[in-house]
């Protein structure tokens, strides 16, 4: 599983946050969205940082109830946050009347919905020209010139005079997307625009838009479904209003997100000098830098193994093979910046939550074991061989 | 005349209480005629904790329409408890349905304007099974075991999604019927408070109900005891238990 | 507790309050509109009757020579006859400003305190009047510009004045019952006195009679019973060598004023259900948009088990109790303002009011309405809302008939390069033909009827108008005897600015029947043969003309009694006494009903008939200056008065023209006033249809706002578009309502001026209702439309699309 992650193929890029101010298309701080019933209160998200850069394909992702929608909206200006700001280019849209951001959006944003959202008395080339008509300034533009070139940049030239209900929910989708292109906006926002599509619909959609990135669009997608997010330049993982650390994600994706979640509270940073040695932390992950973990108790070629950015692995985690040989320990050739998660918590951590040693069995770099993938070649096991020991 | 049964699984004991026998689904659409569902054969005993699980589009929502009776398929046959609902006309379905299934939705669906208890005594107040006393009395039975019974005279609007979907599930006990139907019960629900969901559904397999679960989240799939993968409208690998 | 089934009938009721007021509102005008009518039609002509018949009203009236109360007494003793009652009555003239005279006409009773036959009823001060004073009947009491206690100036034919102390006023139920229809609204000030006063009045014969009351037995409904009666009087009034001048047969029961308020009630009970019937429209109308709302619902209550009956039990019970509660509103309501109106028109059509009481026809005839008429409007809704799928209710999405692109759609297409937002608000307006066709019935109708009421008011003003055709002179002057009209016209235009005078001959004659019995009074005017003070509107043959000897022209009314009669007949008329034939030459229309029996001949003529030429009573003046006001008439004719006076001529009469045609539109006010109160009624219910139809649809499509915001619409964009969906409504509306307007107001104006004066008017129309109209729909459309849009659009997005 290890060898083809394509996640690997993923920036990642833990911010400093002046880069984010500088440079940032987009920047979220600090996000707190609590919603009131008669009740209680329900804080949907707790506190969220993030920033986009322009050219970027990103997902955000999480389960149903997790904020994702919530983040979306908060983007969007269609909610606003409880506190935070949200900036876009120069627009710190949190603080616009709704008058004031319906206009901004018609010009700056493009926002696709999961249930496509037609006007159905309007055919789909109207349907396309209707944001132009709201725009004033816009620049002058040949309407319907323009909304047929959109339907056909999206494979629908042929249905421009067709009503929504006439053709098929993937078809809809598309001539979402195109209205949403219709003025031009620099940014386009999906919530789910797969959501309700069979999967070769959803494909073709998804092709639309990395099209569209490539032309130098930016792109946030809202979805539940990992597959398609693996597919995006980067993805944000949110779990129960909060962003999981993505390096986690990256290096541990069998966790349940709410173990991600307590992971990235968790885990402390640390910097590692080069060219020292010491006994490896129990458990760390790699962000920057390449270090080694070695098992001097190991006979064969990989008692000593690299760890890289994106990987995990573990002085305690021994013991997941039932090995009780402690002493690993880690050596840097260059600066190593990692993620470190104490014993006394990784402990109880385990002893609390079976399903955790599980997951973390499947990804985490162990030396001492040798596999071979499909293609030939040798690797560092991963946890997956001891599971059918420890069944 | 009945269905011939289906290979056994592990989970099953007994004569299967659901039957689908070559269920079909056509819907006719402007662009063109789509096959929700074809040929599903199916078999669910008493007692099962089943989960149908697929992605969007691959014809949950249909199966589970054609098991509550709230469709009807295109070919094929649906006998639930020895009861061909496929032949029934829409009043003895309606009265049949509410007998003898409690529907949960995603989005809770309970009457608005009606207090929880009222919406909990709806079901005995259509199907005439409790006498007047009696439903108000079990309506209240049913909130303590949801644990919503202090809030009985509030209106929906008043209370969170994961109290709501509480009541959905006290709603859909009311008649005591045999089969629960839940379809994405949790899929709008925070992760402490689909816990919380799951527990009662627990309960009730104690209580020897089935239950039939459809959800697009892998992860739940867990918590039953026999899994159901639907693609592209057919059953991928049948009969296969987690 | 109440049942979960009953419960959500009641929240349905009361949570909604907006929606379901405008239920309740079209339910309650509805059956308002018909409570009121109905009231009216029972109470009116009851009272009407009622009150009459208690003043023991003659069924004969007879106008006669002089004749005393021997005459009495033999009418009496007659068999069939109850009682017989004689009265003395003048007109002479009041001075009710200083310098200014009126007419007045009075009745002097040997023992007013005794009268027996057409009692008068007390409403202020002392009756009976004693020697020189002077009681006055409530109708025109205005005009005297007099108050209990002060002295009343009348003229006396020597043309001195003596002066009456006004000791009270009462209502005379018999005032116009003794001549024409209509005589009521055309009569002049009523005064009462005891024939004592009638010497110091210096009247002729202060001890004689020259009127005549007889009330008779048996069954005086029947008209054979009159008609034998009146025969028998006429005989035994030529034994005692006196003559009848006119006779007048009447029921007991038949106030004088029936016919009009019978006219009137036709026409309301017309728009009374026409107003229900809308009304109905209404309501089916949103029970739908309340059922397409309840979708979701009605799919839940499919899914715990609920069969179509038992959830269309839950929508009827709820159309019950908007009918039950609109009945509880509308019942007192329409009671009490049908009491109001029938109250008010006491004076104005001269009856009393017998006092607020349970009218059970309308009760029972309301509850009945309100019961059956909700239901019945929610049975198709019902029906409908009830048979979706448990599928569609739940989700929404309907997968039945995508909209067709006819070629209404393709022509609002050829828009969308123009301005996109006006086709969305093009197409938003017919998405659901069946709502905006029920929206457009009632608003249209209501708008025509509205409009009609104006074009009627014209019609019968024009109607009326007529009668000025035949009085074009200024000023109308009656001598105290004939003089030499050349004498006359010389002293009158001895007056500055005087253009013409002519001298007019009149008589009071009797038709003679076939059979040699005497008929109906014929009034018969005689001007100069090519005078140009008449433009009579003829309907059949030709006007009079110079070189015509006994040429006769009729009024109209004549035709409608005696069917046969054509142009070119020979009728017989007893003129001053003698007999004489005539011919027939045309027929004219003046007023219809109104002006009576009348007919116009040639001065020439007549005045030779009775030994009269060269002289005349009557006296037309033209004055110099065209288009003079009723002032400027009145002046003129006070100079003029004033001038033969010095000349030792006494003026018995004076009348200016414009003031003959005042009268009788006044009377229309009234009519049109009820008239334009149930033309709001309609407009109203019309109203509610597009204000319930606009809020709905905005509430409907709330979703849709929210998908506009997020594609970039402003609030002025949103407004705008939903603006211009009221305003096209409005507008289709007032096109439909116009081209509707033109047949209702021609059926309308028709069928009252039938009922008032016997006759069609000439269709006649004002832009004035249809400039009005449009003003208001349109207010109405931006109201409609505006206020819920404002609402939809303060909503933010997310509560609208309502994720999460």
């Amino acid at each position: 599983m290890l060898a083809e992650n394509p996640s690997s193929q993923q920036k990642l890029h833990l911010l400093p946050p002046d880069r984010c101010r500088d440079e940032a298309l987009i920047e979220m701080r600090d996000i707190v969205k609590t919603f009131k019933t008669p009740d209680a209160e329900f804080t949907a998200l707790k506190g969220v940082t993030a920033c986009f850069f322009k050219g970027e394909f990103v997902s955000i992702v999480g389960k149903s109830g997790s904020g994702k929608s919530t983040l979306a909206n908060m983007l969007t200006g269609i909610d606003h946050p409880t506190s935070g700001s949200v900036r876009v280019e120069n627009t710190h849209i949190h603080k616009l009347s709704e008058n004031e951001m319906s206009r901004w959006r018609g010009k700056n944003l493009g926002i696709v919905f999961q249930f496509f959202q037609l006007m159905p008395i309007l055919t789909l080339l109207e349907n396309v020209m209707l944001p132009m008509a709201f725009c004033n300034n816009c620049g002058a533009v040949e309407r319907e010139k323009r909304a047929m070139m959109l339907l056909d940049l999206v494979g629908l030239a042929n249905m421009a005079d067709k009503l929504p209900a006439a053709v098929s929910g993937g078809q809809q989708q598309s001539a979402a997307i195109a209205r949403a292109l219709a003025n031009d906006p620099p940014i386009l926002i999906a919530d789910e625009p797969t959501g309700n599509l069979d999967s070769r619909s959803a494909d073709e959609v998804f092709d639309i838009f990395t099209n569209l990135v490539e032309e130098g669009k930016t792109i946030l997608m809202v979805t539940h479904d990992p597959g398609l997010a693996q597919r995006t330049h980067r993805t944000l993982l949110l779990s129960d209003g909060e962003l999981i650390n993505p390096w986690v994600a990256q290096a541990l994706p069998d966790l349940s997100h709410s173990h991600m979640l307590w992971l990235t509270h968790r885990l402390k940073a640390q910097t590692l000098p080069a060219g020292v040695s010491l006994p490896a932390p129990a458990l760390f992950l790699v962000t920057a830098g390449n270090l080694e973990i070695n098992n001097h108790h190991s006979d064969n070629g990989f008692g000593k193994i690299a760890v890289r950015p994106g990987q995990a692995s573990g002085g305690a985690l021994h013991r997941l093979n039932g090995n009780s040989q402690p002493g690993w320990q880690v050596s840097t050739g260059s600066p190593v910046e990692i993620l470190t998660l104490d014993d006394t918590d990784l402990q109880s951590w385990l002893e609390n939550d079976s399903a955790v040693s599980h997951s973390l069995a499947k990804d985490i770099l162990l030396p001492g074991v040798k596999v071979i993938d499909v293609a030939g070649q040798e690797h560092a096991a991963a946890g997956d061989n001891f599971q059918e020991e420890s069944r | 005349m009945q269905p011939p049964a289906l290979p056994c699984p592990d989970s099953c004991q007994g004569e299967p209480l659901i039957r689908l026998r070559q269920v079909t689904k056509k819907y006719r659409t402007s662009a063109g005629e789509f096959t929700a569902l074809s040929d599903i054969d199916l078999d669910v005993h008493p007692g099962e904790y089943l989960g149908i699980y697929g992605k969007s589009g691959a014809g949950k929502t249909t199966l589970i329409n054609m098991l509550t009776g709230v469709d009807h398929t295109s070919s094929g046959e649906v006998w639930m408890d020895n009861i061909s609902i496929h032949r029934l006309d829409e009043s003895q379905l309606a009265l049949w349905r509410g007998r003898n299934l409690g529907i949960i939705y995603q989005s809770f669906y309970l009457m608005p304007t009606l207090s929880l208890l009222h919406n909990v005594m709806l079901p005995m107040d259509i199907c005439g099974l409790y006498r007047r006393g009696e439903s108000e009395e079990r309506a209240l039975e049913l909130l303590r075991m949801v644990e919503l019974e202090d809030h009985a005279h509030k209106l929906p609007s008043a209370i969170s999604g994961g109290q709501q979907q509480r009541v959905a599930i006290a709603r859909a006990l009311a008649n005591d019927p045999p089969i629960i139907v839940a379809d994405e019960p949790t899929g709008r629900l925070d992760s402490v408070t689909a816990e919380t969901i799951f527990q009662i559904f627990n309960h009730l397999i104690q209580e020897s109900k089935t239950i039939l679960m459809v959800t697009h989240d892998h992860s739940l799939l867990e918590r039953v005891s026999r899994t159901l993968r639907l693609v592209d409208g057919q059953i991928a690998d049948p009969v296969l238990a987690n | 507790m109440a049942r979960p089934r009953t419960q959500k009938v009641f929240s349905d009721l009361w949570g909604n309050p907006q929606r379901s007021l405008l239920v309740l509102a079209s339910i309650v005008v509805g059956l308002f509109a018909i409570g009121v009518v109905g009231t009216i039609y029972v109470i009116g002509p009851q009272d009407m009757r009622v009150s009459y018949a208690a003043t023991n009203p003659a069924n004969l009236t007879v106008l006669a020579t002089p004749f005393d109360r021997c005459l009495v007494n033999h009418i009496e003793e007659m068999p069939g006859v109850r009682q017989a009652e004689g009265a003395r009555t003048f007109s002479t003239r009041l001075e009710s400003e200083p310098g200014k005279w009126i007419a007045i006409d009075m009745k002097a009773l040997k023992d007013p305190g005794q009268m027996e036959i057409n009692q008068v009823r007390l409403v202020e001060g002392v009756w009976p009047p004693g020697e020189r004073e002077i009681v006055v009947d409530q109708y025109r009491l205005e005009d005297t510009n007099a108050q209990i206690g002060d002295l009343l100036t009348l003229e006396l034919p020597s043309g001195k004045t003596r002066q009456l102390k006004l000791v009270g006023v009462v209502q005379d139920l018999s005032i116009g019952a003794n001549g024409d229809p209509g005589g009521f609204f055309n009569s002049p000030v009523l005064g009462y006195i005891t024939q004592d006063s009638l010497e110091w009045l210096e009247q002729p014969l202060p001890k004689q009679y020259n009127q005549l009351f007889v009330t008779l037995e048996g069954d005086t409904e029947n008209p054979a019973t009159l008609e034998a009666a009146a025969q028998a009087v006429r005989e035994e009034v030529k034994h005692c060598d006196v003559e009848i001048i006119s006779m007048v047969q009447r029921s007991s029961t038949e106030h004088p004023n029936l016919y009009l308020v019978q006219a009137i009630l036709a026409v309301l009970v017309v728009i009374g259900l026409l107003v229900s019937f809308l009304s109905g429209f209404l309501i089916a109308n949103t029970l739908q948009a309340i059922m397409n709302q309840q979708m979701q619902q009605i799919g839940i209550l499919k899914t715990v088990g609920a069969r179509r009956l038992q959830i269309a039990g839950i929508y009827l019970l709820l159309s019950l109790m908007f009918g039950v509660l609109a009945y509880l509103v509308a019942l007192p309501l329409s009671l009490l303002v049908g009491f109001q109106i029938v109250d008010y028109l006491t004076v104005q059509i001269n009856y009393v009011f017998y006092g607020p009481r349970v009218v059970l026809p309308v009760v029972v005839l309301l509850a009945v309405i309100a019961v059956l008429m909700p239901q019945l409007s929610a049975l198709l809704p019902v029906r409908q809302g009830t048979r979706i799928s448990v599928q569609e209710a739940l989700s929404g999405y309907s997968q039945s008939h995508p909209p067709e692109r006819g070629w209404l759609d393709h022509q609002i297409s050829r828009l969308r390069n123009y301005s996109l937002l006006l086709v969305v608000s093009l197409r938003n307006t017919f998405r659901r033909k069946g709502r905006l066709l029920l929206t457009l019935v009632t608003l249209t109708l209501g708008g025509a009827v509205f409009i009609a009421t104006f074009n009627v008011r014209i019609s019968l003003v024009q109607y009326v108008d007529q009668i000025i055709q035949y009085f074009l002179a200024d000023v109308n002057i009656t001598l105290d005897r004939s003089y030499h009209i050349e004498e006359i016209e010389e002293k009158i235009e001895e007056v500055p600015g005087i253009s013409m005078v002519e001298g007019w001959m009149f008589a009071r004659t009797e038709l003679i029947m076939d059979d040699g019995s005497i008929g109906e009074s014929v009034s018969l005017l005689a001007p100069p043969a090519s005078s140009p003070l008449i433009e009579p509107i003829l309907v059949d043959g030709r006007w009079i003309q110079p070189g015509d000897r006994n040429a006769i022209a009729l009024s109209e009314l004549f035709l409608e009694k005696f069917p046969d009669l054509d142009v070119g007949d020979t009728i017989r008329l007893r003129v001053n006494g003698k007999e004489t034939d005539w011919v027939v030459v045309g027929f004219f229309q003046m007023g219809g009903k109104v002006s009576g029996y009348s007919a116009y001949t040639s001065y020439e003529y007549l005045s030779e008939l009775v030994h009269q030429t060269g002289r005349a009573m009557g006296y037309r003046v033209v004055s110099q200056q065209t288009d003079m006001t009723l002032e400027q008439q009145n002046a003129l004719g006070k100079a003029i008065e004033t001038h033969l006076g010095q000349s030792g001529i006494q003026v018995i009469d004076i009348s200016t023209g414009k003031s003959l045609t005042q009268k009788a539109s006044d009377g229309f006010t009234i009519l049109t006033a009820i008239l334009l109160f149930l033309a709001l009624l309609t407009a109203m219910v019309g109203s509610i249809g597009l204000a319930g139809t606009m809020s709905l649809n905005v509430m409907e499509r709330t979703r849709e706002i929210g998908i506009l915001r997020a594609i970039g619409a402003t609030d002025l964009s949103l407004m705008r578009m939903v603006l211009v969906e009221g305003a096209l409504i409005g507008i289709i509306s007032w096109l439909m309502a116009s081209a509707a307007a033109f047949p209702i107001s021609e059926i309308m104006s028709d069928s009252i001026t039938l009922a008032l004066f016997g006759s069609p008017a000439n269709f006649a129309f004002t832009p004035t209702g249809f400039i009005v109209w449009l003003v208001i729909v349109l207010i109405l459309a931006v109201l409609a439309s505006v206020l819920p849009a404002r609402s939809a659009t303060r909503l933010t997005i997310r509560e609208v699309l309502s994720y999460e």
